[in-house]
């Protein structure tokens, strides 16, 4: 299922493709992880994150492009980035959300 | 009466008349009329719970009140309990004489509605003094130990508050403080330790508070906070070869880690 959900989200951002144009990823959090958990974007190219909580209040912390937000159940947080550089970047809750919150992670992967 | 009663009472003062009035209800239909003792006894029952629950919160209320800014919520919150106490008392008597003329059950109920609208706008203005206001910290055990526990608790939540606030210097201030007056808690040490890389971006004072905490066996997700800070803060040091040690060592005491594979993964490729 959660490689599925993956291969979707990369089919997601081929799909939507075009030079210039925003990218909208979607994405939800729960305790303790989130989907999609793996995210591919293209350097250079705009991606906003619509990210939603299924559960109660979790946060999005993706360190390397100094990038942080709160996500809350209800309602949609947009997180707008323009990856400069190639690489696998963790994003990660920095809202305490119980035992399991060191696990909730996934990794943005910036592809040329 | 002793208010530490007072946490504990409270909880019967509030469920006894509401369940009670809910039974009052069910018995005026055909089917619950046999309710109709059950709903008597527990409004009863109810009504000697909040008698205590008020004398018992006359003594709590010093500990509420020394909390700055609340006063005027104690007050609010006595006033209501002392109405509660009339119409509840009331209701009792009330309650009795159904068990001789049952035709007053409907005024029972009708008086139930009001004694519950007053308990619950009671009960309301206490969670608030407790939850909002951390005005009965203290007050169930008389411990000053109590009180630091608020005091640690208060700083941790507010550092984290600080940091989502974009005001890294002050979270770093205020986890220093903390970790000061409570040298004997891992956890908030780990927490100034996390905060001296990522507040203070200070990898060297991370590793050396990170390694100067005993963190027991059984508090596992502190351990792995420590394990985790103490690779972060050696990559960015430049110390890359002990880094990836310190994440193998993390990985071999929690296997089940996607996190922790998906790091050594990356670091083994060089990516990220």
């Amino acid at each position: 299922m959660r490689r599925m959900l993956q291969v979707s989200a990369l089919v997601l951002m081929l799909a939507t493709h075009a030079k210039g144009e925003e990218q909208v990823i979607h994405m939800t959090a729960r305790k303790f992880a989130y989907e999609p958990s793996e995210i591919t974007v293209r350097k250079g190219e705009p991606v906003v994150l619509e990210i939603t909580s299924l559960d109660r209040d979790h946060g999005f912390h993706l360190d390397a492009f100094g990038v942080r937000a709160d996500v809350k159940p209800g309602q949609v947080t947009r997180v707008r980035l323009v990856p400069d550089r190639v690489g696998r970047f963790e994003f990660a809750c920095d809202v305490f959300c119980g035992s399991g919150h060191e696990e909730m992670s996934g990794e943005l992967v910036v592809v040329e | 009466m002793t208010g530490a009663l007072h946490p504990i009472v409270v909880h019967f003062a509030i469920a006894l008349p509401l369940v009670g009035t809910a039974l009052r209800w069910a018995s005026l239909v055909s089917p619950g009329r046999r309710l109709a003792p059950a709903a008597t006894a527990l409004v009863v029952m109810g009504a000697v719970a909040v008698l205590v629950a008020v004398a018992t919160g006359e003594d709590a209320r010093v500990v509420a009140e020394e909390v700055p800014g609340t006063s005027a919520l104690v007050a609010a919150h006595a006033t209501w309990a002392v109405r509660v106490r009339a119409l509840v008392v009331g209701l009792a008597l009330l309650e009795g004489l159904t068990l001789v003329r049952p035709r007053l059950a409907l005024f029972a109920a009708l008086g139930g509605l009001a004694v519950a609208a007053s308990v619950v706008q009671t009960g309301r203005l206490g969670g608030e003094l407790v939850y909002a206001h951390a005005a009965g910290v203290g007050a169930r055990s008389d411990d000053a130990a109590d009180v630091g526990q608020l005091l640690l608790a208060g700083l941790d939540r507010q550092a984290a508050l600080d940091r989502r606030q974009g005001r890294p210097a002050d979270a770093a201030e205020l986890l220093d403080l903390a970790a000061r007056r409570f040298p004997d808690e891992p956890g908030i040490r780990v927490a100034a330790a996390e905060s001296a890389l990522d507040d203070r971006g200070d990898p060297v004072r991370a590793l050396e508070l990170a390694r100067s905490i005993d963190v027991p066996e059984a508090e596992r997700d502190l351990r792995f906070r420590r394990g985790w800070l103490v690779s972060r803060a050696l990559a960015a040091t430049g110390d890359a070869l002990h880094a990836r040690a310190a994440l193998e060592d993390l990985a071999r005491e929690f296997p089940d880690s996607a996190r922790v594979r998906r790091r050594l993964a990356a670091e083994t490729s060089g990516r990220g």
